[in-house]
């Protein structure tokens, strides 16, 4: 990876989240800046307190993934509790009854942190919401270009996406390409 | 009055392009494909993606260059502009489509093939499974 980035200073480790957020302390609150990139797995990866760390950072923009239908699939669970206590940051998400609700609230307790509106674009399945995709950031400027480009994406269809990968990806295979079909045929 | 609110009217629909959204999704997915081929069997381990989460990896690519410009911009006095990617996996994903695979950059890649342009003074890059970090 260093390689492919001559005459930069690159980081490129094996860690933990919790130990990836130590990176904010060697960062200088008054003239350093972020772009952070948080797309983990699952919400069990991201505990509330380093996410909060992150964002008192003062000149951090983020785009994070919050997964709406993973947290709504394990809150009957009681193996989740745990987890989604972490995510939460306390046990108060336990009444609030939806995958849906929880995250309306979980974005309250960040927007309350930068003391500004948090924006999403919802990632969507065919039939059901996957995800939500947060993207913050307290410049203004940057806000409107965000605002721009999600506009336009908030218009994209899975059907869009499906035409467009399926017309320019040299990999994608036609019916017609596949050795069996031929022989079946 | 309505004449002249015609007038503009009138003069919108002449000049203005509407938004095309397939041919501006084509133009946006192509440099990631270009990306990916010089790399797709490089062996890297690479995580199972659904089409969907294009949307995203579109997004974050987008934001980079506005991203360097306005913060890299002497009226903000930043003296680092960084990328902090804590999840960034391999840099390459298998995106599944209906009977097909098709690789993907991820982040990663996507900062490096706008760092000539817009380049970050600091790269963080991370994963908790360490077989996505062994190449």
């Amino acid at each position: 990876m260093n390689s492919l980035f001559p005459g930069s200073d690159l980081n490129y480790r094996y860690s933990t989240f919790s130990d990836s957020v130590k990176y904010f302390d060697n960062l200088d609150r008054d003239d350093d800046s972020v772009l952070a990139i948080i797309d983990p797995p699952g919400h069990s990866q991201i505990p509330f307190e380093d996410i909060q760390q992150i964002l008192e950072f003062p000149a951090v923009d983020m785009f994070l993934t919050v997964m709406t239908s993973g947290i709504h699939r394990n809150i009957e669970l009681s193996e989740s509790y745990d987890s989604i206590t972490s995510f939460f940051g306390s046990e108060d998400w336990a009444h609030l009854g939806s995958g849906e609700n929880i995250v309306q609230e979980y974005k309250s307790k960040l927007e309350s942190i930068i003391g500004n509106k948090i924006q999403t674009i919802s990632i969507d399945m065919p039939t059901q919401k996957l995800y939500d995709l947060f993207y913050i950031s307290r410049n203004n400027t940057a806000t409107k270009i965000l605002n721009d480009i999600a506009s336009k994406l908030n218009q994209i269809t899975l059907n869009d996406l499906t035409s467009v990968i399926s017309k320019q990806s040299p990999d994608v295979k036609t019916l017609f390409d596949y050795d069996g079909f031929n022989q079946e045929n | 009055m309505i004449l002249n609110y015609s007038f503009f009217i009138v003069l919108y629909s002449y000049f203005h392009v509407p938004w095309n959204k397939i041919e501006w999704l084509e133009k946006k997915i192509q440099p990631h494909l270009d990306l990916a081929q010089p790399i797709k069997n490089d062996g890297l381990v690479v995580s199972n993606v659904k089409l969907w989460s294009l949307k995203k990896e579109i997004f974050i690519y987008e934001y980079i260059q506005p991203y360097v410009n306005i913060f890299k911009s002497a009226k903000n006095h930043f003296r680092k502009w960084c990328y902090f990617d804590p999840f960034s996996g391999s840099g390459l994903f298998d995106l599944e489509i209906p009977g097909n695979k098709v690789k993907f950059p991820g982040p990663p890649l996507l900062s490096y093939s706008r760092h000539e342009n817009f380049p970050f003074s600091e790269y963080y890059f991370a994963d908790g499974k360490k077989v996505m970090l062994n190449h």
